[in-house]
This record gives C-alpha cells, sequence and structure tokens, in this order.
C-alpha cells in the first residue's frame, strides 16, 4: 500500500479494467460488420421493403378486380331472377338452356342458364324463332306455356 | 466506378479512424460503465454512428472532437436508460457500479486505482464526463469545451470541484 492518495500520481491513470484475450479484435470485426457493410445491408433491406409493398399492391389490385367482377356478376342474376319469379322458375323439372348458345344478340356478360322447365325443345324452339331474343321476356315466354 | 471507389476510399479511412480511436472510446466508455460488455456496445454504436453520419461530418471541427461528443452523449444515454429501468430505480444504480469495481471479472488495478474509479462514480454524470476527459485522455479544456458544449470557464471550475471531491472520498475511504 502506498503511503498516501494522491491524485497526480501518474501510475492511477492507467487502465486498470480486466481484459478479455482479443476484445479489441472482437470489436473491431463487429464494427466493421456493421459498417462497411451497413450499405450492402441496406440494399437488402430496401429490396425486401420494396418487393413486400408490390405485393401488397399487386394482391390489393387483384382482389379488387375480382371482387369488382363477382359483384357485377351477382348483382345481374338478381335483377334476372326477380324479375323472372325466380321460385317458380327453379322449382321446374330441369332442361337447361343457354340463350347465348341460341342466340349471340345476347351479349356475353349477360350469359345465364335459364330452365326451360316442361317445354319441350321443339317449344323452345319456336318461341326462338318467333321472338326477338334481343328483347325477350323470359317471364312472358313462361307464362304462354 | 468512381462510387465503388469512393466506397472503398471511405471504408479504408473508417478503418483508420477505428485504428486511432476504438480502443480510446472502449476505455472512455468502460470507465463511464464499468461492465466491458456495455462499454463494447456503446463503442460500437458510436462508430455505427459515425459511419452512417460521415456525410454530415463538418471538417470545421477535429474528427476525435465529433467523436468523443456522440461517444460521451452515448455513455449518458445509456446510464439515463440503466437507471429508469425496472427495479434498478429502487437502488443507486452508482452504488452497483461500485460493487462491480470491487470483483477482479471487472478491475484488476490496484487499491488506490479502485478507490479513485469509486470515487469517480460519485461525481454528478456530466461532471464525470469532464473529469475522464480532462484526468484520463488528457485532453485540452478548448477540445472538452467542444466535446460538451460548455465554456472553459465553467470546465475549469467543474474540473477542480470533482478533483476535491475525489480526494475528500479517497480521505475518507482510506482513514475508516
Amino acid at each position: 500500500m502506498k503511503p498516501s492518495f494522491n491524485i497526480e500520481d501518474p501510475s492511477l491513470k492507467q487502465d486498470a479494467f480486466s481484459k478479455k484475450v482479443g476484445q479489441n479484435e472482437e470489436l473491431r470485426a463487429r464494427i466493421l460488420e456493421q459498417t462497411t457493410s451497413a450499405g450492402n445491408d441496406n440494399t437488402t433491406s430496401n429490396q425486401v421493403v420494396w418487393a413486400a409493398v408490390a405485393g401488397v399492391a399487386v394482391f390489393v389490385t387483384l382482389f379488387g378486380i375480382l371482387s369488382q367482377i363477382d359483384y357485377s356478376i351477382s348483382l345481374y342474376d338478381t335483377t334476372l331472377i326477380a324479375e323472372q319469379d325466380a321460385e317458380d322458375f327453379y322449382n321446374q323439372e330441369i332442361d337447361e338452356l343457354s340463350l347465348t348458345e341460341l342466340s349471340y344478340e345476347i351479349e356475353p356478360t349477360h350469359e345465364i342458364n335459364i330452365t326451360t322447365g316442361n317445354l319441350s325443345d321443339d317449344e323452345i324452339a319456336n318461341y326462338l324463332t318467333y321472338a326477338d331474343v334481343t328483347t325477350y321476356d323470359l317471364s312472358n315466354a313462361y307464362n304462354e306455356n | 466506378m468512381k462510387a465503388v471507389s469512393n466506397r472503398v476510399k471511405e471504408e479504408a479511412e473508417f478503418e483508420d479512424l477505428l485504428d486511432a480511436y476504438q480502443q480510446r472510446i472502449f476505455q472512455l466508455a468502460q470507465r463511464m460503465v464499468i461492465d466491458a460488455d456495455d462499454a463494447a456496445d456503446i463503442t460500437q454504436e458510436v462508430f455505427v454512428k459515425v459511419w452512417q453520419k460521415r456525410d454530415q461530418f463538418k471538417g470545421d471541427s477535429a474528427i476525435f472532437t465529433w467523436i468523443y461528443r456522440i461517444a460521451t452523449n452515448h455513455c449518458l444515454e445509456f446510464l439515463r436508460k440503466k437507471k429508469k429501468r425496472g427495479f434498478l430505480r429502487f437502488t443507486d444504480y452508482e452504488e452497483t457500479l461500485k460493487k462491480k469495481l470491487e470483483s477482479p471479472s471487472y478491475f484488476d488495478g490496484d487499491e488506490y486505482q479502485r478507490i479513485l474509479h469509486q470515487a469517480v462514480l460519485t461525481l454528478p454524470e456530466k461532471q464525470r464526463v469532464v473529469f475522464q476527459l480532462k484526468y484520463f485522455d488528457e485532453l485540452k479544456y478548448e477540445e472538452i469545451a467542444r466535446i460538451t458544449d460548455t465554456s472553459e470557464g465553467a470546465l475549469k471550475a467543474s474540473y477542480h470541484h470533482a478533483v476535491k471531491k475525489i480526494e475528500a472520498y479517497a480521505k475518507n475511504v482510506l482513514n475508516q
């Protein structure tokens, strides 16, 4: 033990903390890994972020388009069914007939399968021969039979 | 091609900075927070920040002043966070650090060095920084003034008071 505490003693200024072997080298490596490679890391991070954003944008767009299509179809279906007294319509024995197969005058987007109940093929052909299919009133056609 | 060569040049300059200051910053941090792992984390944060902000460095002050400024701010921020955390609010964090100085896994200096470092821990944080920079790093008041944004007169007074407190602490401990 020294005789007294003297703050001016230069030995007091020496580094007195415990050291681990390879401490400085390890720290230097850590720093360099975080810094000089930082640019690359950032580029990678940015790419990941932009890819994620693009993915979400594509998904949202597709979802929007599909929802719109689905909405249009369901809206049209509902309108037709309402006009045609759908309850009776669907209770018939079914022979399905696609109007678009019989007339190209009807817009493809209006394609819908209707039941023809107990009408024979000949009766249907007869109606379609004399009727203007583009303005054809299905409920009338059904009621007439 | 030019961008690549600039990058290579910047990295070489940064490695020169590490050669010159990594050890000094680590020692400053270790004197402030005692724990070598914490000091290493702080040193890493300091140099990562130096690298990230290298474009903002204004050449009107010496780069070591700038690095020291970042380092002292990080040390003070680290201590503030430690004191705010959980159960440590109910204990004196400086007492915890003083106890670490009793352990050979943290400190292997002689008895007087231990007393000195324990005494430094009794100083207010900013005064501790001033004492560290003046006493251990032997910086000029002018340099410390730039690092701490404090007038030289205030620094001289602060250092003088710090020395008196440390001597009183040592005298008290040694007389027990």
